[in-house]
């Protein structure tokens, strides 16, 4: 007797076509007496459908190879050593997300309380940017790892990985504010912040289950949400990020809004 | 993998020329996954065209150590994902602007008979891309030949070195493990037909 597995793998074969006559048959057979394989092969047809499958516009390539020949050679990206830096050379043209957690990085003491009361000591001034982007100009990138490790505190820096982080890279860093080579949080008008783990990450938006909640818009863009602990660690299996979640921290996100 | 390998190296050494054989390559799969999540043939090649310039501006932090196949699917789906989303709110503000005045919301395109089951739909398929990035590299590899370039067994079974019932049984092992995630996720019940989505989805 031939068990469900088999003919779940017949289900697959038949979707792509690629089952023989015989197997047909004995598999249409097996529906007729099984409910779960019926709805499996039901469900299968829909969501393995593959008959919309489209040749791509021959545009497509040519869009492609006419935009990289008018652009600079930027193949070889900045890996996460420079990333501060290219967060400074970004600031302008790009959003950024600023992923910070620890307790000691919040003005206030629960999170609740932070959405509803106003940022004045979250603003960042366009001023303020432009200092850390001046500072960072000057500091060599090599520095930042460095001065991670001269920090005294563990060094979180990820390993540098072969799949992307969408977007610029994702770094993350334990230390003080020495550490982020004057992008750190203090120089863009976040007090109360203390030496701890924080993420910084560019993107122009956020992942969806971030959406949904209170945004507190402050007055350069940046907004504030602060998510719960089970979408903290949605964060450590999203593709686009690459997180070590410390589960005993709270969690504020800035990002900048689009413009 | 050894000619991928030179590609990418010629395309790093300055050779902007050999970047048009990677989109060739690729482009039915990346082409192919963004036009299953957005249902909308402009869209998927704005989200094909920002994947590309994408890959070409990381290519130097790709460094082997997965596939480059997985690489670039990563990348699409992050890109289509990021689209949708940007899409949404300007949907949303044009939402906004024209509620106070009565005006005819004529800036959102729906081209579907039933906007509800369509958006049910780019939802699952937007489910699906995202839960083939969590199956096994061989299973992935296999399943994104099968969706998204339509490649035969045999196709598969030649451009991976394996035999032919490996990749019969990869792709059946991926489904399940696909389902399995939908059924655990919630985007379907474990009973559910999901008929009414293939209605508007077999067009």
């Amino acid at each position: 007797m031939k068990n469900c597995e088999y003919f779940e793998a017949l289900i697959s074969g038949l979707i792509d076509g690629e089952i023989t006559q015989a197997e047909k048959d004995e598999l249409f057979a097996h529906l007729e007496t099984c409910e779960n394989c019926r709805n499996l092969y039901e469900n299968y047809k829909v969501i393995f459908s593959h008959t919309d499958l489209v040749t791509p516009p021959k545009e497509l390539l040519e869009n492609v190879m006419a935009q990289i020949k008018q652009e600079p050679l930027n193949a070889v990206r900045p890996n996460r050593r420079y990333y501060i830096r290219y967060l400074s050379a970004a600031a302008a043209c790009f959003a950024a997300v600023f992923i910070a957690w620890q307790s000691g990085l919040l003005p206030h003491e629960n999170s609740s309380s932070n959405v509803a009361e106003p940022a004045e000591n979250l603003t960042i001034s366009q001023d303020e940017m432009n200092k850390a982007e001046t500072k960072d100009e000057l500091a060599a990138p090599e520095n930042y790892s460095d001065s991670l490790q001269s920090s005294g505190t563990e060094d979180y820096e990820s390993d540098v990985e072969d799949e992307p982080s969408v977007g610029p890279s994702l770094v993350a860093g334990s230390g003080n504010a020495a550490d982020t080579n004057g992008m750190d949080l203090e120089s863009l008008g976040i007090s109360g912040y203390d030496e701890g783990l924080y993420l910084i990450y560019i993107e122009d938006t956020l992942p969806d289950f971030l959406n949904s909640y209170t945004q507190q818009t402050l007055e350069t863009g940046f907004v504030l949400i602060f998510p719960d602990q089970a979408d903290i660690e949605k964060l450590d299996g999203y593709p686009i990020w690459d997180l070590s979640v410390d589960s005993s921290a709270k969690t504020a996100v800035l990002f900048k809004a689009e413009s | 993998m050894e000619d991928e390998e030179k590609v990418i190296a010629s395309v790093l050494s300055g050779d902007k020329d050999a970047f048009s054989e990677i989109v060739i390559k690729y482009q039915t799969t990346v082409y192919n996954l963004a036009f299953k999540m957005v249902r909308n043939e402009q869209d998927a090649l704005d989200i094909a065209q920002e994947t590309f310039l994408r890959i070409y501006s990381s290519l130097g932090s790709f460094k082997g150590g997965s596939r480059f196949s997985t690489w670039i699917y990563r990348i699409t789906y992050n890109q289509a994902i990021d689209f949708i989303r940007r899409k949404s709110r300007a949907e949303a503000v044009s939402l906004a602007d024209t509620a106070g005045t009565g005006e005819v919301l004529a800036s959102i395109p729906d081209k579907s008979a039933d906007p509800s089951t369509a958006v049910e739909s780019k939802d699952l398929f937007k489910q699906v891309a995202e839960a083939i990035m969590a199956l096994p590299d061989q299973q992935r590899t296999a399943l994104i030949l099968r969706e998204y370039e339509g490649l035969s067994y045999k196709e598969i079974a030649q451009r991976t070195g394996v035999l032919e019932g490996t990749v019969k049984s990869r792709i059946a092992r991926a489904r399940r493990g696909l389902y399995d995630f939908l059924v655990k996720n919630g985007t379907i019940g474990e009973n559910d037909r999901l008929n009414k989505r293939k209605e508007v989805d077999s067009r």
